[in-house]
């Protein structure tokens, strides 16, 4: 546990504090919901027509650029606040939207839906930052704590991850979701995949898994570099200025999501394995990983509520417009029980404070021994 | 006339392009204008269109299905859910697949479903007269356990069945005779119907007595109309005489189905001549909740043990569980159990009784868990 976790914490009865407040919302949800997430659809519809719309057409910088930025928008959109939420199943028990289950809705993202679910709904939400069990703690070839060993490539990761991974990160998620970089690891890394979480897909060979990959993230590619450059080529207009205006509207988006996601995290200190089998003991372990940054409602949005990722992370299925509200609550019941609630006062340093630990964690560890060190701390 | 060249093109666009691609282009394309403008393929339920109206006897219609991307193929024996609009209500009852077409090309399979209608049946009755070529239904996946033990594939099986009970049993013998004549097993066919003019798929029946398939019909009301009808008839109802000329009675896997009392007269002569209740099958179409009851159980609920092997999983029963059906035991203990219908008619929450004695539904040794109860301090169910 980090300095600011109290040892003597009553864990049913916190567990008894935060279950009512999940009680509470489940209660409240109802139409507004609904017309919310409808609402969404139909801003980033309308985004998108506007956005391909002035790429489309446009003939000088200025209309590009607001044509990349709708476009940008449309995709931030179906990303995070309708996507991501989406795919946690807070819109699943609402029978008139079956557009907006999570098993039913497609991804306007190159990612292979039901390998998002397995990994990041029943891996990351439910083992979060446990070692070795949660593949969010250090993805890719990340080192982002000491118990992970270091080898040469962790010495390029700030740099890699700024200019080549983060522009792309999305189209890399199948890697991770549906186990093709553990593969990478076990083959390139002196000690494979030591220190990283595993994910398994029973049944399913790599072929499928290849094949899943592919079907994902043709259909973006497709859309984006394909299909509307063709249709501005056969009406006239230039095929490579909408090519590069998507291109900049992907890569934009990429950028947010990855900074919006990284922010938000703590790669220390790590949770014990048992924490999911004490339910007051699991929701301590969800705000020791967590951490917010302030932003206004409107702004949230475009975060996909990820700035209220202590809340998301403690209430995943809850519809992610009540965060805001239930943040006022959830700090509450965490000044009574002395428990840890994080908050940067920005995104800038929410940013800053992560690139920092990124930065730390390049290097190896200062005693010259790079095999697994023991010990968790902040 | 849109609507019938937008459901041709749909029809086409299935018979000829595999379920996996389109169901891969349509639901990446979802958008509300695209489910209005074809709700059969841009739909996110299953659904099948009615492309004949067959008459196999008096009050029974076979109905033959094309159904869109969403379906997956069924094992013989098999049944449907239909989710059906009746004057206003919503209702759902559940349909064997009677037999599988293969069409043309690869993907152009068509499912039958064959309604007797009951007398005073709401569905039935409404069903008779209101599908037509041309009407949507919607319905689900096939489900059901009631199909050939798939880990004795070769093993000598009987058939019997009575009235509606023969739409599973017509499926699974038609599988049986597709296979290469060399390379069947060995199989026998009881039927029982009131009358010649009742039996139903009369036509498949000869000819796959003809192909050397041994049916015997017992119509228990025999009339002039018998002599003519192809098959080998018995006047009289299925007894246990006519179960006793069968031969290897005790080796065979049985598959019963048929009206709730002919199967237990069935089960009992079955007992009496020696099979083992573990090799018979059955599919039971409806159920009379209204005897079902919890018995006292000697020595009280409290430390009674129920046992699910298949899924290796102890339940040590309480006062608190006091008139709860085996199903709910199961979940509210929190052991995931498949159900279906939960009224005891569909059968898919069916296991085998190992140990122990249940009381309510059921039908030789297999209990309909969502309509019995324990009867004994301890119960082992399993596959």
């Amino acid at each position: 546990m980090s300095q600011n976790t109290p040892t003597h914490i009553n864990y049913d009865q916190v567990e008894t504090e935060f279950e009512a407040i999940k009680q509470r919302y489940r209660n409240k949800l109802g139409p507004a919901d609904v017309r919310y997430i409808k609402r969404l659809r139909t801003a980033s519809r309308l985004s998108e027509v506007l956005g391909r719309g002035l790429l489309w057409i446009s003939k000088e910088p200025i209309t590009f650029a607001l044509g990349v930025l709708f476009t940008w928008l449309h995709r931030n959109l179906e990303s995070i606040e309708i996507g991501h939420n989406v795919l946690h199943g807070q819109y699943d028990g609402f029978e008139e939207i079956p557009q907006f289950h999570s098993r039913n809705f497609k991804w306007k993202a190159p990612v292979d839906e039901e390998g998002w679910r397995r990994e990041h709904n029943g891996l990351h939400h439910v083992h979060t930052n446990v070692f070795e069990k949660d593949p969010d703690l250090n993805h890719g070839i990340l080192r982002m704590n000491d118990r992970t060993p270091w080898n040469g490539y962790h010495r390029w990761q700030v740099p890699l991850y700024l200019f080549v991974a983060y522009p792309i990160v999305l189209y890399g998620f199948n890697q991770q979701n549906l186990g093709f970089r553990q593969d990478y690891r076990a083959r390139k890394f002196p000690k494979g995949n030591e220190g990283y979480a595993l994910v398994s897909h029973p049944g399913e060979t790599v072929q499928s898994l290849k094949r899943r990959h592919w079907l994902s993230v043709c259909r973006v590619l497709f859309k984006e570099y394909v299909l509307f450059p063709l249709l501005a080529l056969v009406t006239g207009y230039s095929f490579f200025k909408v090519l590069l205006g998507n291109m900049l509207a992907d890569g934009l988006n990429n950028y947010w999501i990855s900074l919006t996601i990284q922010a938000t995290h703590f790669t220390a200190p790590l949770q014990p394995e048992d924490a999911v089998k004490n339910r007051g003991r699991w929701y301590v372990s969800q705000l020791d990983s967590s951490v917010n940054f302030r932003g206004g409602r409107l702004m949230s949005i475009l975060w996909g509520h990820l700035n209220y990722q202590i809340e998301h992370h403690l209430y995943p299925d809850l519809p992610s417009r009540h965060y805001p509200d239930i943040a006022l609550e959830v700090q509450e019941v965490c000044a009574r029980h002395g428990l840890p609630y994080r908050c940067n006062p920005s995104w800038f340093h929410a940013i800053r404070n992560y690139m920092g630990v990124m930065w730390k964690y390049s290097f190896p560890p200062e005693d010259g021994n790079t095999s697994l060190s023991g010990g968790r701390h902040a | 006339m849109l609507d019938r060249l937008k459901m041709a093109g749909s029809v086409w666009l299935l018979d000829h392009v595999a379920p996996d691609w389109v169901n891969y282009v349509v639901s990446n394309t979802m958008t509300d204008l695209n489910r209005w403008f074809n709700d059969f393929i841009w739909s996110y339920d299953v659904k099948a269109r009615v492309e004949a109206v067959v008459d196999e006897a008096p009050g029974v219609k076979t109905y033959v299905l094309r159904p869109n991307q969403h379906w997956k193929p069924c094992q013989s024996g098999q049944h449907v859910r239909l989710h059906l609009n009746v004057d206003g209500e919503r209702v759902e009852r559940c349909y064997s697949v009677s037999a599988v077409r293969k069409g043309q090309s690869a993907h152009a399979q068509r499912i039958c479903i064959t309604v007797k209608r009951q007398q005073g049946g709401k569905v039935s009755g409404w069903l008779h007269d209101h599908l037509r070529i041309g009407t949507v239904l919607t319905l689900e996946q096939a489900q059901g356990q009631f199909v050939r033990q798939s880990h004795e594939p070769s093993s000598p099986a009987l058939f019997i069945a009575a009235g509606s009970g023969v739409t599973p049993i017509r499926a699974m013998v038609d599988a049986h005779m597709s296979q290469a004549s060399g390379q069947r097993p060995d199989v026998q066919v009881l039927l029982q119907f009131r009358q010649a003019q009742d039996i139903i798929f009369r036509s498949d029946w000869a000819q796959w007595a003809q192909q050397g398939l041994p049916v015997t019909v017992n119509l228990s009301q025999l009339d002039a109309a018998a002599a003519s009808v192809g098959l080998n008839t018995r006047h009289g109802r299925l007894d246990r005489q006519a179960l006793q000329q069968v031969p290897d009675l005790t080796t065979r896997n049985i598959y019963l189905c048929g009206p709730d009392a002919f199967m237990r007269q069935m089960l009992t002569d079955l007992a009496a001549l020696g099979v083992d209740p573990a090799r018979i099958h059955t599919e039971r179409f409806s159920f009379d909740t209204a005897g079902a009851g919890m018995a006292e159980l000697a020595g009280g609920l409290e430390g009674a043990e129920l046992v699910f092997a298949h899924v290796n999983a102890c339940v040590s029963l309480t006062h608190a569980d006091q008139g709860k059906t085996l199903l709910q035991l199961a979940h509210d203990h929190g052991i995931p159990l498949e159900s279906g219908c939960t009224k005891g008619a569909c059968g898919t929450c069916k296991l085998v009784l190992h140990e122990g004695e249940v009381s309510g539904n059921v039908l030789g040794r297999s209990v309909y868990l969502c309509t019995s109860f324990p009867a004994s301090r301890r119960v082992v169910l399993g596959s």
